[in-house]
């Protein structure tokens, strides 16, 4: 019975389209199978899983966010420029929440709008992720910052496997895996264990209901982006080490690769569905995608439309999936 | 930007500038110019040292100058750029583009509408383009493996692609760059692989961005010039050009590199190039911070 129903669920579908994908890229091109491979698309997830664990929260909820990536580059810069500068020793785990706090301030700002104000969230975060993105390069600046922070720049050379490969190079897991593997589990807590987590997909299911219940929605809306800015900054931070620099540049303009990435995981936009699982499954599925068409020979200008076509058929299947269970 | 995949170094030709369009209706003196400058994108060292060229001249010739442009690489946001610049009636616009094709049309819609010179570098894709033609003439034994690889002008991009071809071409010897992060991005990738001594990258970039990846040995060599005299000789070029005169080879447009030009067709070419190793350094012009 359990394995029945395990089979019925979108992840365990999800899972299957990775493993044909996986069959057929392997086909395609052997290399794929690598320990190297596997390591660089782990790697890869980090960024994006980070975020997508936010997205996914604010998706619950019934809310949107657009500013994330600004909110992670505000972070990033702000945090690389000073410290670089004036405190360029600090340990890594000061600069990591310093970069959190700096998120969070941020997304409880998003808050204020659209749980004081009921501005719809997506025009809200439209607008406060310009307004962020434009504070940076004014104020913070609009030059690419290459010293930054010393504890960022070894984090970045932090691997947790590292073994010889057949051609003389190495394969490398990098740690920050660790750090994507602490953010799911405590998001899975949270939204499964918690009296929290259960509110969220309350006010995500009916915000009338959810008042009638007890909960205090404007809390919970001023939680949920809160969180999702710390963990935007967060993976900011981690950026600015995995490229060595601090680019104001960087980031913002990719949003929807991790909007899709969730979406594909199975929560709907509208709110009140959704777990973990699928987002990684979703963020796995994206990245793998989109670090393998070089390795596939697809040519360059190929590459975006193949990423838009998978973001397709994966919404369409799960939209498909949720019709036909309805008409049941 | 493209980066391609060779065994050697790039030694063709560094620097090209290409004018389209310079019908001049009225005759501009060149203390009332306008000049807009329209690099790819902005923020970065390579475009921002376009800047004092650009006062320098300003300074000695009097008009006003600014800088306008997109924040990501983007073909489509640049052609606002120029629109917006068009709209406003600037005497001049420099570009240096993202796609030819894409500001074709606004540069057409800038003849009809103002005095107008307008001034561009040559794209990426045709450094590759002679890039390759060189090595087919004089490398036979050396191959391209891959397409042009895209970047972006994003140094993740170029450091994830390139993760990608180490795995998919074993026997990669080597890699150029034609975007100032294309070899810092690549280098990032290839030293954490630890193929610095099999895999050599060289490129176009400055030491402020490489300079890391130079003393580590993952890039061997980048070529650059100084923007600030490129733009300078823009400007020079554009004055001519508004006052009805013509630029022609052995002319001296007052910019190091640009004391006597070649010009082909409505292309000028200087030669500002300056090849960099770890061992010179202080010859880059940019180091700033």
């Amino acid at each position: 019975m359990q394995i029945k129903k395990l089979l019925k669920t979108n992840e365990f579908f999800l899972f299957m389209v990775i493993v044909l994908f996986c069959v057929v890229f392997g086909f395609i091109n052997p290399a794929f199978f690598s320990l190297g491979n596997w390591f660089d698309i782990l790697k890869s997830m980090i960024e994006t899983g980070i975020l997508a664990m936010g997205v996914l929260v604010v998706l619950i909820s019934g809310g949107f966010d657009m500013s994330f990536m600004a909110v992670a580059v505000f972070a990033m810069h702000l945090i690389c420029l000073y410290f670089g500068k004036y405190v360029n020793d600090a340990p890594l785990w000061f600069l990591l929440l310093c970069g959190m706090a700096v998120g969070m301030i941020l997304g409880v700002c998003n808050s204020f709008f659209v749980a004081k104000c009921k501005l719809p969230p997506f025009i809200v975060t439209l607008g406060t992720s310009n307004i962020i993105s434009g504070l940076c390069l004014a104020f913070i600046g609009s030059k690419q910052v290459n010293n930054i922070p010393a504890a960022l720049i070894s984090f970045s050379r932090w691997n947790v496997i590292s073994v010889e490969n057949a051609a003389g190079g190495r394969a490398n897991l990098h740690g920050g895996i660790i750090i994507l593997a602490v953010a799911a589990v405590l998001t899975t807590i949270l939204l499964s264990k918690t009296m929290l987590g259960r509110s969220i997909y309350c006010l995500g299911g009916n915000p009338f209901s959810c008042i009638r219940v007890g909960f205090q929605n404007n809390k919970i809306i001023v939680f949920v982006y809160a969180f999702m800015g710390t963990l935007a900054g967060l993976s900011g931070l981690l950026h600015a080490s995995f490229q060595r620099m601090s680019n104001p540049y960087d980031m913002v303009g990719n949003e929807l690769n991790v909007i899709a990435a969730v979406v594909i995981g199975g929560p709907r936009v509208g709110g009140g569905y959704g777990n973990t699982v699928g987002t990684i499954l979703g963020v796995l599925l994206i990245t793998m995608v989109n670090n393998s068409l070089v390795m596939l020979r697809i040519p360059t200008f190929w590459q975006k439309a193949v990423v838009g076509l998978v973001i397709i058929l994966g919404t369409a299947i799960q939209i498909f999936r949720y019709r036909a269970s309805r008409g049941k | 930007m493209k980066r391609k995949l060779l065994t050697v170094i790039m030694a063709a030709a560094m620097f090209t500038v290409l004018f389209t369009g310079c019908g001049s209706t009225k005759d501009p003196k060149a203390d009332d110019m306008t000049i807009v400058n329209i690099p790819k994108l902005l923020g970065t060292a390579w475009f921002d040292q376009m800047l004092p060229g650009l006062e320098k001249w300003v300074g000695e010739h009097g008009g006003t100058y600014y800088q306008s442009g997109p924040s990501t690489a983007d073909a489509a946001l640049q052609l606002q750029s120029v629109e917006d610049a068009i709209t406003e009636g600037v005497s001049a616009i420099h570009v240096v583009p993202n796609s030819t094709e894409t500001l074709e049309v606004a540069f057409k819609k800038a003849k009809d509408a103002v005095i107008l010179g307008s001034v561009q570098a040559q794209t990426h894709v045709e450094w590759a383009d002679a890039a390759v033609a060189y090595q087919e003439a004089n490398y036979p034994d050396m191959h391209l493996v891959a397409d042009y690889v895209e970047s972006g002008e994003d140094h993740d991009t170029a450091y994830n692609k390139t993760k990608e071809l180490i795995k998919t071409y074993p026997d990669l010897k080597g890699i150029i760059g034609c975007s100032v992060i294309d070899p810092a991005g690549a280098a990032l990738a290839v030293e954490e692989a630890g193929m610095e001594d099999t895999i050599s990258i060289v490129g176009t970039s400055i030491v402020d961005v490489a300079g890391n990846y130079l003393d580590t040995g993952a890039i061997d060599m980048i070529s650059l010039w100084d923007t600030e005299q490129t733009s300078y000789a823009m400007c020079e070029a554009t004055r001519i050009l508004a006052q009805g005169g013509e630029v022609k080879t052995g002319d001296n447009l007052g910019a190091e590199g640009y004391e006597s030009v070649t010009v082909d067709g409505h292309v000028i070419y200087g030669t500002a190039w300056i090849d960099i190793t770890k061992d010179n350094k202080d010859a880059d012009p940019y180091i700033t911070q």
